[in-house]
């Protein structure tokens, strides 16, 4: 869980609606390739939920179509390393899904365990786009943007589990998924 | 035409556990190395049953050999000992290519060793028949 540097999101001043800093974290994700998102709401604000997508053990995505795969695939790396390595040594597949939450209510982590089915099934339950009521309210200074990053890891032939606490911080996370580059980049390239 | 039958005999036994070691070297680090997870006794149930058996039938015929029970001088037709050992050196290829195409199959490892009884079953009896003929079937010289 990591509270995200929303300064890229806002506008000058306060006049920024929740539609404004969704739009933005829309293009920003948009840009590092997550197209497919659902919406739910949380107290006064809404959460964003990305696509399951698969991932390396170092963070960065596995290159379309197996970064959406929802199960781990074969070695497509042709190294005497690489298949060395998975010859002789475990292979799991990770995953992850994204999560950012806009509201100006604190709040924690619950010790619930979410199985990889029930977190892929987020994208088909939620909201296609955020409501134009919520979209209209402001994102004052009491809102803070949090990202939570559920982590999976799923052993050959075995159903996958939770990784709890992650293998990685979420800011590694969101900086080897582009993200963070993608908000930085939607602030310089606001007029 | 004949062949001596001791001579064939060492070749198919140096052919048998020179790849079946090699094998075994394989999965005792893939054991290690945690390739087969929290189960490796699937795997090396797969695996014991591919290769002791024959591994065995050498074992057991050098033993009467080496308690002088075993046959004095015999020999062997050349076209039986050349199945025998074709066959063997297919079989163990085949099997050496189910453990080493683990890490490119779509289904995994594991899947693939299972499903790999569809074409070893069948194999290992034609393995087993020509040797069992390569060894019960000489005749003194």
């Amino acid at each position: 869980m990591m509270n995200i540097d929303d300064a890229a999101l806002r506008n000058a001043g306060d006049s920024t609606t929740l539609g404004q800093v969704n739009d933005r974290l829309v293009q920003a994700l948009d840009a590092a390739g997550y197209v497919e998102k659902s919406y739910f709401a949380v107290p006064d604000g809404f959460a964003l939920v990305t696509r399951l997508e698969q991932i390396r053990p170092d963070g960065t995505p596995l290159d379309p179509p197996d970064r959406w795969s929802a199960v781990a695939g074969p070695l497509r790396e042709f190294s005497l390393r690489a298949f060395l390595r998975a010859l002789f040594t475990s292979n799991p597949g990770h995953f992850r899904i994204l999560v950012f939450v806009a509201t100006p209510h604190p709040f924690s982590q619950s010790d619930q365990e979410v199985s990889q089915e029930e977190a892929t099934e987020w994208l088909n339950v939620g909201f296609n786009r955020l409501p134009d009521a919520m979209a209209r309210q402001l994102y004052t200074r009491a809102y803070r943007m949090t990202a939570l990053v559920y982590e999976f890891e799923q052993p050959e032939s075995d159903d996958a589990l939770l990784v709890t606490p992650g293998r990685l911080t979420a800011r590694t996370h969101l900086a080897r998924s582009g993200v963070l580059t993608a908000i930085g980049q939607e602030r310089e390239d606001r007029p | 035409m004949k062949v001596p039958w001791t001579t064939c005999k060492k070749r198919l036994a140096t052919l048998w556990f020179i790849s079946a070691g090699l094998i075994f070297l394989i999965f005792l680090l893939q054991t290690i190395g945690g390739r087969h997870g929290d189960n490796p006794e699937e795997a090396w149930g797969w695996l014991l049953p591919t290769l002791m058996p024959t591994l065995s039938l050498m074992v057991g015929v050098f033993v009467l050999d080496a308690l002088g029970k075993g046959a004095k001088i015999k020999q062997v037709d050349q076209f039986l000992y050349r199945l025998a050992f074709s066959l063997s050196a297919a079989y163990l290829g085949v099997v050496s290519i189910t453990i080493l195409a683990g890490p490119f199959a779509a289904m995994g490892a594991t899947a693939l060793m299972t499903q790999s009884n569809l074409w070893l079953g069948p194999f290992q009896g034609l393995v087993s028949a020509a040797l069992g003929a390569f060894f019960m079937r000489s005749e003194p010289a």
